[in-house]
């Protein structure tokens, strides 16, 4: 909401002074009790000479101004400035003079460079009753010229320059007496015959400030009977980041962050609702919901954000709001001067730790393991196709070269590996591969205001050299913000954003790091030749194989490929919004909204001749000349040539968005107050993704290039030609798709009333009928009516708190209860049995063919979750303690799982429909406050907590037995998919680990008995274990769940004088997790390295351990039958190994400095905050003693722990 | 006024939202089906015929064509897959019941030949068409009933059977019935399929699209579930039939190795090659003799028993090309090369290869050609056409032996056209794929004159996969409950049948 210029209006009506001095109220007031107590009796020694006739009192105190440099203090309902006197005097003293122009009825005070006029004090007689007291503002500064009144009548006093009051009450119980301020907001507070009332005034603004938009309307706090949190902009003007994602968790209350494995952050709120949907909320911009993600919009201007989380304010978000809903509100322009403003910072990171999550052996422990494991027999029978196809790392390699005697002696051998053993894989990764992380933003934005129109124009320039080398991002935004006022009663909003992000890929990626590094991997060798790493075909092979391919080169290095390849993948993303409001009568507004997005994506990947792509591609399908007489390999047979290849793909996502609606809001009698609003919106989104086009021999001078469809072409010359070749299916095919088109389309008709009653008790309804446009026979089945009620109830408006608890500032209680829903078509389901086309073309040449893509439910219906909710808010002791409390209950029905069933039912064993329940009941608490304690000292924090309990109350699914159950969801523990009634939904099970036996051996419990895990290959005890008939639960044991029971965060704000330090803690607490187990004993393919974890593995020589034998010990039979058979998969599953994954971070340090005004003002600069920000801080405590960060889970989450990161900033605005 | 514009508005896009609605999210994957052509164009996958691509079948794998050696157990015993493959060879319960790929494999694509022949009658398109839809998919219902019924049921026709699938609704219930009442319906859905294949009229088998089931292959199926009852006379004319439609051999003498040589890697490596992409659209496509073809897809190695082995004279080229005798090419880094016992060629014990379709790893189960010759002269040699059945015997092996002196006679013995004759050859021609089904018809209907009351099967192994633990001999008695091999336990849960008793497995200490 707009901010009204309260020291404009102030200064004009109630303070008289030179206009050049004018300044903030605030600032004034600081200042004049900074200097009251060296400010006395100067009004003695001051002169003036005034000659005036018949002129108003103002100008007489103008003029009096312009001699002495006092200014004048008063306020206009004692004092009638207008009224016209006569003064003459000579070199008089100011005193006196007062004393004449005024006469006896005031009292005139001489405090710093002011003139404070007041009323005298009449004379109380002994039987009148005095109410007394205080009014300051939110920040503790009394304020002087506040006018007391007993409403209705005209007894009344104003507060004096310590903003003390007495009034005369001695008729006045019952009454309601009304504190009022202009730019304040007024205060009616019945007298109940006390003599003491202390009063807190906020400021107007803020008192606009208190308001929840809803992305549908704005409703003042005081109604609003919804769940909500709310960050405002002072949060997030702290937050120097990319996107804020990663802000929002630590800022409300019941919304987690979440990483995947793959490190993407998924944001939840009041926990998962849905097996198989996303829980991502609904992201709404400026009332619109948007398609993109809160990346896609810049976050400097965003001022500022609402989580809406009950069903009460997500309902009229209907279908899409069963994840809850974000409301992003952007700034527009608050002054009527044309302001400038520049905000950017620097980051830099550390760099990556990779030691910490790749978690493995270093290169002497790895490398003796490798050694063990052959010396005991432990090598797999590899190429078993004998394609030689088998991943094997360098000192991998030289072991089976050296025992089956291909040319590497046993002194060479052992020669090789101590060079190896000695080196480190950190060396030339961090040389060549890795740098510190730098990132720069710069933001510039221009707003002015004016009659008809006010606009906000900012454009954003990032620009990020991320911690892999050869990996940089551009990102560009522009956006616009313009209202038009064309009449009193027609505006016309216009708001368009555009941005640009340019990407190079070139460099690594952990992924990569993790498949193929070595502890002992060296990029470059001592000749500065790049050396040879594992992928795709055996290295040996390749190097044999090389002389006689078309590249000699049949080498691969990550470094290498970094160097040869021009990987780009840019996006453009238009969003524009138009909306018109037209205000037909006095509360009755009619607004019509349309939103366009589109968002192109283009991803172009060159890889020169000098890249492995490049190389490996063309000698794996060269032919071997050998049965034709020669005896190398030629590419031309297959009809490709030599030269790089450029691969391109596009994809294009448009919405429109359109939405009517009409809004009554009016106090239709005293005290009652309606607002409704009804409308219809309708969204289309279509999203289309041509084939990929691919360049064979691609000259980047000159853009040519021979088009060549891989898999097709490939596939015939080989069959029609019965040609040999190494590969067999292309490296990249399965990339290789035909034109993708997909359409979401919604039509909703929503309508919300709500009705108050003395701003004391409110209730609100919401109705919403949703279709989307999933395939069923009847269009019937596609409408879902949403709907939710709601109440509040201010207690602290009542008179038994206003009156006796003056401390309770606000005291509400809401109530709500609704439902809000996921259409079934999001995940490709339907009422009817429908089907999925494609070409074969494996059987010779093309066969177009159809299967079944869905299996048709007659009562498939659409997701959906009743929330009730209970919350309070209160504020106390003017707002130094605040906060709210909310419990809610959200029980999801409908929840789409899959249900096993017999093949003979259905072929894929199982049914997706609407077969389960999920509860998610929780508590979320917030406590704030805001401390002044010195005037230049202030002190404010805000915790947040919330509590989660999350259950399948049904999944209808038959509980399975062991050996289905691995067929069905694989390993036993990991529930991937499979849930169990009465835990939560992301439980975590193990084998439960009975420790070691005296030789080492581990020990499980299965069914009471114990197994020991020796011989797994032999005894008909174990080799059971997976294909036994137990149930489920009886067979492995619940350990907890893997995601926070507890999340919560702490937000401390120091301001000294000009210095604002701020920190934020977060916690995790209640959930587990598992440590890295220990690899098999064998020398496996596409496995470099070893989990740390066998470091503490049982030998001879440290017995004191949990960890099973791990490092074989020739001529131990036993042993070879426990790694032959893989025991390890059972101590990786076991109890063992799970931890408590609570744990307390620091997240952030932010330290900012304001310049003075003064200074700046006389470079016409409003103002300057110069700060620094750590991030990433690292953890304060752990539950684990392992030197796990439970949140980046070493050789399990696929991306490298963020580094700390240091910001250096700077805003100014003019 | 403007209230009525908005009010207009309203009304206007409730008026056409349905049209707006109607958009499909996804056309080109998920399109509901409306006309004959997508009914048809389920069928067309050839890959849904060819490939329910199970790992094994457990009928190859119990029957006596599985053979052991205890050297080859001891250096394999550390390979997963290959030791529950052993454990069902010996007769392993709870191994069997855990692999359900091959009960699933059966019953894969039984949804969309229940849509086809439930929906066949709503969906637009012309009548002849509509017809010979419903015949392929009511031919495809009965066949893959029959490949189930075959291993998962007794042959006694009064036992449990598997029930019969035509139902499309996620509600269905199947109970287990007889093998009497899923042989009706198997006959019922040939019946029905036969006479709409004559009222379309075009009955020619189509070797390019063998995937779409003509009336010859119907044909072809019908003679093996006839012989499989032991009505003879159905089997011979419905085999006749068949030939009638197509009567191609494949020529072993002529046969391409789909195995190039390779130059000289590894160099230590006797005999080591790089296979080159198996040429799937000639082998499958073209030349084998299938009508229908159905195959499974064997990862894992099998390994013919002494008793299969010996059935095959020397120069025989099926036992050149169908099995490899060189352990090592697959397996180079199992063993130290340089242990002596591994050395000697006597422990690289013969294993299976290549299925009678000439592609690694593929064994066709679907009836063939060769089938077909053999199911006629097995009808002939029972009427006593003696004659006859040798002609068809020596007809199949001029396509089998390059040495043209051996057509009539094997491992010095002469081919008379008797039964033991043709059910030798059968053995040495469908190998694996066809013995399961023979061992449960030959012991029912004692139809195998050598074995009056029925073949024992006999395994002689370790106790279990320990190689430390005492040799024992496997039996399974004939007729035994245990030829209905359990069905899979997730199957038996789901379906709450009973499972099967497999009784009649014992084991004896050697």
């Amino acid at each position: 909401m707009e901010k009204k210029s309260i020291d404009h209006c102030r200064r004009r009506k109630f303070m008289q002074c030179k206009p050049s001095l004018a300044m903030r109220l605030t600032f004034f007031i600081m200042i004049f009790f900074m200097l009251q107590t060296s400010a006395k009796s100067f009004s003695q020694n001051v002169k003036v000479s005034l000659d005036v006739n018949e002129e108003t009192l103002s100008s007489v105190f103008e003029d009096i101004s312009s001699q002495t440099d006092y200014d004048f203090f008063y306020s206009s309902i004692f004092l009638d400035v207008n009224k016209k006197i006569t003064v003459k005097a000579e070199n008089v003293a100011l005193s006196k003079v007062m004393q004449k122009i005024l006469g006896a009825d005031y009292d005139v005070e001489y405090k710093s460079n002011l003139v404070i006029i007041t009323p005298k004090e009449k004379q109380i007689e002994q039987e009148e009753k005095l109410l007394k007291g205080i009014i300051k503002d939110k920040t503790g500064v009394p304020l002087p010229g506040v006018s007391v009144f007993i409403k209705g009548t005209t007894i009344g006093t104003s507060t004096d320059i310590d903003g003390m009051y007495s009034l005369n009450v001695s008729d006045a119980k019952n009454k309601m007496i009304e504190f009022s301020f202009i730019g304040m907001k007024t205060q009616v507070i019945t007298y109940k015959g006390q003599s003491v009332l202390n009063i807190v005034l906020v400021e107007d603004a803020e008192t606009m400030d208190e308001v929840v938009v809803t992305g549908f309307q704005t409703i003042s706090k005081e109604r609003a009977t919804g769940a909500y949190a709310k960050v405002g902009e002072e949060f997030l003007s702290k937050k120097p980041v990319s996107d804020i994602t990663s802000a929002i968790s630590s800022l409300a209350p019941g919304v987690a962050n979440d990483m995947d494995e793959n490190g993407n952050i998924n944001i939840v709120i009041r926990g998962q609702g849905s097996l198989s949907g996303s829980s991502n909320p609904l992201i709404v911009v400026d009332g619109f919901p948007i398609e993109g993600d809160l990346s896609s919009i810049n976050p400097t201007d965003i001022k500022e954000i609402t989580v809406l989380k009950d069903a009460a304010s997500t309902s009229i978000y209907g279908a899409r709001a069963a994840n809850g809903v974000i409301v992003v509100t952007t700034k527009k322009a608050s002054s009527e001067k044309v302001s400038v403003s520049y905000s950017g910072f620097v980051k830099i990171a550390d760099k990556y730790d990779l030691d910490y999550s790749l978690h493995m052996l270093d290169s002497k422990a790895q490398i003796e393991r490798e050694q063990a494991l052959v010396n005991a027999g432990m090598v797999s029978p590899i190429p078993t196709d004998g394609k030689w196809r088998n991943n094997y790392s360098q000192s991998q390699s030289m072991l089976i070269e050296n025992m089956f005697g291909r040319g590497l002696s046993d002194s060479e051998l052992e020669q090789r590996l101590n060079v190896l053993k000695k080196q480190d894989y950190k060396d030339d990764y961090n040389k060549y591969l890795l740098r510190n992380a730098v990132k720069q933003q710069h933001n510039f934005s221009i707003q002015g205001k004016a009659d008809k129109n006010s606009f906000r124009l900012s454009a954003m320039f990032d620009n990020d050299l991320t911690g892999y080398k050869y990996n940089n991002i551009d990102k560009y935004m522009v956006s616009l913000k313009n209202i038009y006022k064309i009449n009193d009663k027609i505006s016309y909003t216009f708001n368009t954003s555009i941005s640009s992000v340019n990407t190079k890929m070139n460099g690594t990626d952990f992924g990569e790091i993790r498949r193929v590094t070595t502890p002992y991997q060296k990029l470059v060798d001592d000749n500065g030749n790049y050396v040879n790493m594992p992928n795709g075909y055996y290295m040996p092979y390749r190097e044999y194989m090389q002389d006689r391919m078309p590249y000699k080169n049949w080498g691969y290095n990550i470094l290498e490929e970094a160097r040869n390849r021009d990987n780009n993948f840019d996006q453009l993303a238009i969003r524009i919004q138009n909306r018109f409001d037209y205000e037909i009568l006095k509360g009755l507004k009619l607004s019509t909204q349309f939103q366009y997005e589109s968002t192109k994506n283009h991803w172009k990947n060159y890889m020169s001749e000098k890249s492995f792509f490049v190389r490996n591609n063309v000698n794996s399908f060269s032919t071997n000349m050998t049965d034709k007489g020669g005896t190398t390999y030629d590419y031309s047979p297959n009809g490709f040539d030599k030269g790089g290849i450029l691969v391109e793909r596009n994809t294009t996502n448009t919405t429109y968005n359109f939405r009517s609606q009409i809004e009554f809001n009016k106090d239709i009698a005293p005290k009652h107050n309606i607002s409704l609003l009804a409308g219809t919106e309708i969204i289309s989104s279509e999203s289309i993704q041509p084939s990929q086009r691919q360049i064979m021999g691609y000259d980047p001078e000159s853009f040519t290039g021979e088009s060549f469809d891989f898999t097709k072409e490939l596939t015939y010359h080989n069959k029609d030609q019965g040609l040999s070749t190494v590969g067999e299916v292309f490296g990249y095919g399965s990339n290789f798709r035909n034109e993708y088109r997909r359409y979401n389309r919604y039509f909703s008709t929503y309508f919300n009333a709500a009705y108050s009653y003395d701003n004391k008790y409110t209730a609100s309804l919401s109705l919403r009928t949703d279709a989307s446009n999933f395939v069923s026979k009847n269009v019937s089945d596609k409408f879902s009516p949403f709907w939710s009620v709601g109440s509040m109830w201010n207690i602290h408006r009542e008179d038994f708190i206003a009156d006796s608890y003056d401390w309770i500032n606000r005291l509400s209680l809401r109530a709500s209860y609704g439902v809000v829903g996921l259409p079934a078509a999001r995940q490709n389901l339907s009422t009817l049995t429908t089907l999925g086309y494609g070409v074969t073309t494996t059987y010779g040449g093309n066969i177009p063919y159809a299967n079944v893509a869905s299996y048709g439910l007659s009562n498939l219906t659409w997701e959906k979750s009743y929330t009730f909710n209970i919350g309070l808010d209160f504020s106390l002791f003017n707002n130094a303690i605040y906060g709210s409390l909310e419990f809610y209950n959200k029980k999801s029905v409908d929840v789409i799982s899959r249900k096993s069933v017999a093949a003979m039912v259905n072929p894929t064993k199982q049914l997706h429909g609407n077969f389960s329940d999920i509860l998610n009941r929780g508590v979320e608490v917030q406590i704030g406050s805001d401390l002044k304690i010195t005037d230049d000292f202030s002190w404010n924090g805000v915790l947040n907590m919330s509590y989660n309990y999350n259950e399948v109350l049904s999944f209808d699914d038959k509980s399975p037995i062991v050996s289905t159950y691995r067929y069905d969801y694989g390993n036993p523990y990991q529930n991937t998919g499979y849930h169990i009634e009465g835990k939560p939904i992301d439980y975590l099970n193990t084998y439960k680990w009975l420790g070691l036996n005296d030789k080492g051996y581990g020990m499980i419990e299965v069914n009471g008995k114990t197994i020991v895990l020796d011989q797994l290959v032999s005894s008909n005890d174990v080799n059971s274990i997976d294909n036994t008939n137990q149930n489920i639960y009886d067979f492995l044991q619940y350990e907890g769940r893997k995601t926070p029971i507890v999340f919560s965060s702490f937000i401390s704000s120091f301001k000294y004088k000009n210095f604002d330090l701020s920190f934020t803690i977060s916690g995790k607490f209640g959930h587990k997790f598992m440590m890295s187990g220990i690899q098999s004993g064998n020398l496996s393919p596409n496995s470099f390295s070893a989990s740390k974890t066998i470091d503490q593995a049982w030998s001879d020589s440290n017995k004191d351990t949990s960890t099973p034998i791990a490092n074989p010990q020739s001529s131990d039979t036993d042993l070879y039958k426990t790694y032959g058979g893989n025991s390890a998969i059972y101590y990786n599953a076991s109890s063992d190994l799970v931890r408590d994954a609570s744990h307390i971070r620091l997240d952030e340090i932010y330290l900012g400095y304001n310049l003075s005004k003064s200074l700046l003002s006389k470079l016409h600069i409003s103002s300057v905050t110069l700060f620094g920000q750590m991030k990433n801080c690292g953890l304060l405590w752990t539950a684990n003693n392992d030197g796990i960060d439970p949140d980046y889970l070493p050789r399990v989450i696929n991306v490298v722990k963020p580094p700390k990161t240091y910001t250096l900033g700077l805003k100014i605005n003019f | 006024m403007k209230n009525i514009i908005v009010l207009f508005l309203v009304l206007f896009m409730f008026s056409s939202c349905s049209d707006f609605l109607d958009q499909n999210p996804n056309p080109s994957g998920n399109k509901p089906i409306s006309s004959v052509k997508d009914l048809d164009l389920l069928l067309n996958n050839p890959s849904a015929v060819y490939g329910p691509f199970y790992s094994g079948s457990l009928g190859m794998l119990v029957s006596d064509d599985y053979g052991h050696n205890m050297d080859v157990f001891d250096s394999y015993r550390t390979w997963g897959a290959y030791i529950q493959n052993q454990r069902i060879s010996l007769f392993d319960k709870d191994q069997m019941s855990s692999k359900s790929n091959t009960w699933i494999s059966g019953f894969k694509n039984m949804y969309a030949y229940n849509l086809i022949i439930n929906t066949i009658d709503d969906v637009d398109g012309d009548a002849i068409q509509k017809k010979k839809l419903e015949a392929e998919a009511r031919s495809l219902r009965a066949y893959f009933h029959f490949q189930v019924l075959v291993e998962f049921a007794e042959w006694d026709e009064s036992k449990p059977g598997i029930g019969y699938v035509d139902d499309i609704s996620e509600q269905a219930v199947y109970k287990r019935k007889t093998v009497e009442y899923t042989l009706d319906r198997i006959n019922k859905d040939i019946e029905i399929a036969e006479q709409l294949f004559d009222e379309v009229g075009v009955n020619s088998f189509n070797v390019d699209k063998k995937w779409r089931i003509s009336l010859p292959a119907l044909m072809a199926f019908k003679a093996r579930v006839a012989l499989y009852r032991g009505d003879y006379i159905t089997a011979l004319e419905s085999a006749e039939g068949a030939l009638s439609g197509y009567n191609t051999v494949d020529d072993l003498t002529s046969a391409p190795l789909t195995t190039v040589p390779q130059a000289g890697w590894p160099a230590s490596t006797p005999k080591s090659e790089i296979l080159s992409i198996p040429n799937m659209e000639k082998s499958i496509g073209k030349i084998d003799g299938l009508y229908i073809p159905s195959m499974v897809w064997n990862y894992d190695v099998l390994f013919p028993s002494k008793g299969l082995l010996d059935l095959y004279d020397d120069s025989d080229l099926r036992k050149k090309i169908y099995y490899d005798n060189n352990i090592t090419l697959l397996m180079p880094f199992l063993f130290k090369p340089n242990t002596a016992k591994f050395n000697d060629k006597y422990y690289m014990s013969a294993y299976y290869k290549f299925g009678p379709g000439f592609v690694g790893g593929q064994l066709f189960t679907g009836p063939s050609v060769a089938e077909m010759m053999l199911i006629k002269a097995e009808c002939l040699a029972r009427k006593g056409d003696n004659g006859g059945a040798k002609n068809l015997i020596v007809s199949l092996r001029d396509k089998r032996f390059a040495d043209k002196s051996k057509l009539a006679i094997n491992n010095g013995i002469s081919i008379t056209g008797s039964i033991e004759n043709v059910l030798d050859e059968r053995r040495r021609e469908l190998s694996f794929t066809m013995r399961w089904y023979d061992l449960k018809r030959y012991n029912a209907l004692k139809a195998d004159p050598r074995f009056p009351d029925g073949i024992t099967i006999k395994k002689v192994m370790h106790a279990d996969a320990d190689g430390d633990n005492p040799i024992v001999e496997y039996s399974l008695a004939p007729n035994a409950g245990a030829y209905a091999l359990p069905i899979p336990e997730s199957e038996i849960f789901a379906l709450d049948w009973e499972q099967n008793s497999f009784d009649g497995v014992t084991v004896t200490n050697k």
